[in-house]
């Protein structure tokens, strides 16, 4: 990965909108899926100099 | 009738092995550099996807009627303030002079911190907290500079607190006391600290020869020995006890050797490693922020070290968080309520000095001597309350901001111009590295 910049904007999500849905072939391009669960939100809050141990609510 | 892709999907693209991560759906999957590819150009020209690789992404249900609502984190215009936690940024003043330090500790004027305004700021917390059902309340006492050397101020505070919860509100709200520290305190401090905290950081770098050369004393002297002692008299005795060691550029490359240092030396399962801030001393050529690619090469050599010994290494930051999500990395969106010695509250705990040109954009109020009361700018602290990844826009398109959520705001801006930085984003390089890798390791172990 080539180093970025703070002021670099990243460009990795991808959106679209379809008029319809006409699939090909099921799965095509798919190597490997693994589905993780979906995620909790996380409260915690940690900062730069701890990883939430400090606990500040 | 119409669709769209779901919100929130990333293309992480690496050599041979592109992934395509939706976080909310919790979907990791490995692609074809043709579909990556494929994916960049609709992302890049607008264009729309081939029918192979729509009925790729509708096979792992990521295609979804356009009216789905939309599955961001979003936070709320409020302006209401009740904390339950209160950051004492205690004082400026140091008995070290750390060769990286964020805060630039000793080198700015030291005044008392205000007792009637530290009491009162315990009381309205304890009030708080018994006004909007919360069993605890939070006590934090903080740098920039080294908080025990105004040692009378924690003990009377974190007294008096736990006196006054014990006889108000039915007693029902548990004061809960932390403290970052640098852990170079006498022996009857330290007995103290451990008799009444819950949670102690003690920042100490590793050994001798890398702690003494990062944290010497004010007069140049060496720490080391003090430190080790007081963390073994901490261990067993505070009940969340961290050690943190901050990884320079200096030292980067002995993370392993300071990782076997720990899991030696302390009766601890985790310890903390954080690369240096860029900010204050921070900006050190020698002793400033780390190469991010061999923060994290050597990171992953030190988390092998102390797999050895069945003991964790943790970074602040991303990864941390992975799989789950966040919209906000810090309490600076709280935002956190930070008392400076002389009555500011701000909302990032590394920004207390006036002169600190970002404190414009932290400072939200300040207490009234006279009234005795905080008071606050309810306008911008609804500003702050969304001032959350959504508002970041450099991490609007990035793969890790649900894990990273813009990470420290502090770092952006030079404390002593106001000017953006412009270097090297080094804890964005390490999230994304480390991120990817965790999304590689899914795919390739499952």
């Amino acid at each position: 990965m080539s180093q970025t910049l703070l002021a670099d904007m990243k460009t990795d999500r991808v959106t679209f909108e379809l008029p319809d849905l006409v699939v090909g072939p099921t799965g095509v391009h798919i190597l490997h899926v693994v589905h993780i669960g979906c995620p909790d939100v996380e409260q915690t809050r940690m900062c730069a100099q701890c990883v939430g141990e400090c606990k500040v609510h | 009738m119409p669709y769209k892709l779901a919100d929130e999907v990333f293309v992480v693209d690496h050599e041979d092995s592109p992934i395509l991560y939706a976080p909310f759906d919790g979907v990791v999957a490995r692609v074809t550099r043709q579909m990556a590819d494929e994916l960049k150009a609709v992302r890049l020209h607008g264009l729309t996807p081939s029918p192979d690789t729509i009925a790729t992404l509708n096979s792992m249900a990521l295609i979804v009627p356009s009216e789905t609502p939309e599955r961001a984190l979003r936070g709320t215009w409020d302006e209401l303030f009740t904390p339950v936690g209160v950051v004492y940024m205690v004082t400026a003043a140091c008995n070290l002079r750390c060769t990286y330090c964020y805060a630039d500790a000793g080198d700015y004027p030291v005044s008392l911190y205000n007792r009637q305004m530290a009491l009162d700021a315990a009381k309205f917390v304890v009030d708080n907290a018994n006004a909007v059902g919360s069993d605890a309340v939070y006590l934090n006492f903080h740098g920039g500079g080294e908080p025990t050397l105004d040692f009378e101020l924690i003990q009377t505070v974190i007294e008096w607190a736990r006196d006054y919860a014990s006889k108000t509100h039915d007693g029902l709200v548990h004061v809960n006391a932390s403290m970052v520290t640098n852990g170079l305190v006498s022996n009857s401090k330290a007995k103290w600290i451990a008799a009444n905290f819950d949670s102690v950081q003690v920042s100490h770098d590793g050994p001798e020869a890398v702690h003494d050369l990062q944290r010497p004393t004010v007069r140049g002297g060496k720490s080391y020995s003090r430190v080790r002692e007081v963390i073994k008299q901490f261990t067993g005795r505070v009940p969340d006890l961290m050690i943190k060691a901050t990884i320079s550029r200096a030292t980067v490359a002995r993370m392993p050797e300071i990782a076997r240092y720990m899991c030696e030396s302390f009766e601890l399962d985790r310890f903390h490693f954080g690369p240096v801030l860029g900010t204050g001393r921070g900006r050190s050529l020698v002793f400033g922020e780390p190469d991010p690619a061999e923060f994290v090469r050597y990171y992953y050599e030190a988390q092998k070290i102390a797999d050895e010994y069945g003991k964790t290494i943790v970074v602040s930051g991303a990864l941390s968080t992975f799989p789950n999500v966040r919209r906000t990395f810090c309490g600076v969106t709280d935002p956190n309520f930070s008392l400076t010695s002389d009555g500011h509250i701000s909302s990032c705990y590394e920004i207390m000095n006036d002169d600190d040109r970002r404190a414009t954009q932290a400072y939200y109020g300040r207490y009234n001597r006279e009234t005795r009361k905080f008071e606050v700018d309810g306008n911008r602290i609804a500003k702050l309350r969304l001032h959350d990844v959504n508002a970041i826009s450099k991490c609007k398109d990035c793969f890790a901001k649900w894990q990273c959520a813009g990470d420290c705001q502090a770092r952006w801006y030079n404390s002593k111009t106001g000017d953006r930085e412009t270097g090297i984003d080094v804890r964005c390089e390490i999230s994304r590295t480390l991120i990817r890798d965790r999304l590689l390791e899914i795919v390739s172990v499952s």
